[in-house]
């Protein structure tokens, strides 16, 4: 059950749409488990402002993914290794805490920036 | 796509500078200018990106984001290409580099900028680059 925070629908996105488990996200977040699942319950309180920035870091990676391609092509393309990014996947570069890079790879294409 | 457009110098004159036209300064500045081609121009150029980036402000905040070739993180850019196939092209290099399949890429919008610069550096010459 989803609770109301805005910055947790991105959780669920990538749950959802992606196959990110619950669990792996909450390593990439660097927080237990379980406190992702009490964010999630509604129960215990909400996420302190350093997690909601890292969450609003998950949303800010999912609207410029959506802005680039189908759905299907991002399935695809979580799990290419990609030169860029040493040989790693996009996935496996997020859930090792790094969103950023990934939505910086996205955003350049999404604004034109040449290679 | 090869369509021919008018790049021409703008009207203006460079503002001139306090100091005589003898004087160090303003030899220094000219050999400066001379060797860094620092020239007026007037145009249009293209953008080949996602609708979402037609803002201005959301384009250079993301290059500050993410730094990329001509920018740092504390001085934004807007990239354009002076013919659209060269922004089409560059569009496509980078999917390709990040390994993205083109036919999955949602539609792109292509910008036409109408720009004055005032000065542009031309940085293909070794000596611009050097300078």
């Amino acid at each position: 059950m989803a609770t109301s925070i805005r910055e947790l629908d991105a959780l669920e996105r990538l749950h959802a749409d992606f196959s990110f488990t619950y669990d792996a996200l909450a390593s990439a977040l660097q927080t237990p488990a379980s406190t992702v699942h009490r964010w999630r319950s509604g129960h215990g309180g909400a996420p302190t402002p350093v997690y909601l920035h890292r969450l609003a870091a998950f949303g800010t990676f999912l609207e410029e993914l959506d802005m680039l391609m189908t759905r299907d092509g991002a399935v695809a393309w979580l799990d290419t290794p990609l030169p860029y990014l040493k040989g790693h996947t996009p996935r496996a570069t997020i859930l090792a805490g790094h969103v950023d890079r990934v939505t910086g790879i996205l955003m350049a294409m999404n604004a034109g920036m040449p290679l | 796509m090869t369509a021919e457009h008018p790049w021409s110098p703008a009207p203006w004159e460079p503002e001139p500078t306090a100091a005589g036209p003898t004087s160090d300064a303003h030899r220094e500045h000219a050999s400066e200018r001379n060797a860094l081609q620092l020239t007026p121009l007037a145009g249009i150029a293209f953008r080949v990106t996602a609708p979402g980036y037609r803002d201005f402000a959301r384009t250079v905040a993301a290059s500050c984001g993410y730094p990329q070739r001509f920018n740092t993180a504390d001085v934004g850019a807007i990239y354009a290409s002076r013919e659209p196939d060269t922004a089409a092209r560059e569009a496509f290099r980078r999917f390709a580099r990040d390994r993205v399949a083109a036919e999955q890429v949602h539609l792109r919008s292509v910008f036409v900028l109408q720009i004055q610069l005032q000065a542009v550096l031309s940085l293909i010459t070794e000596t611009a680059r050097a300078a």
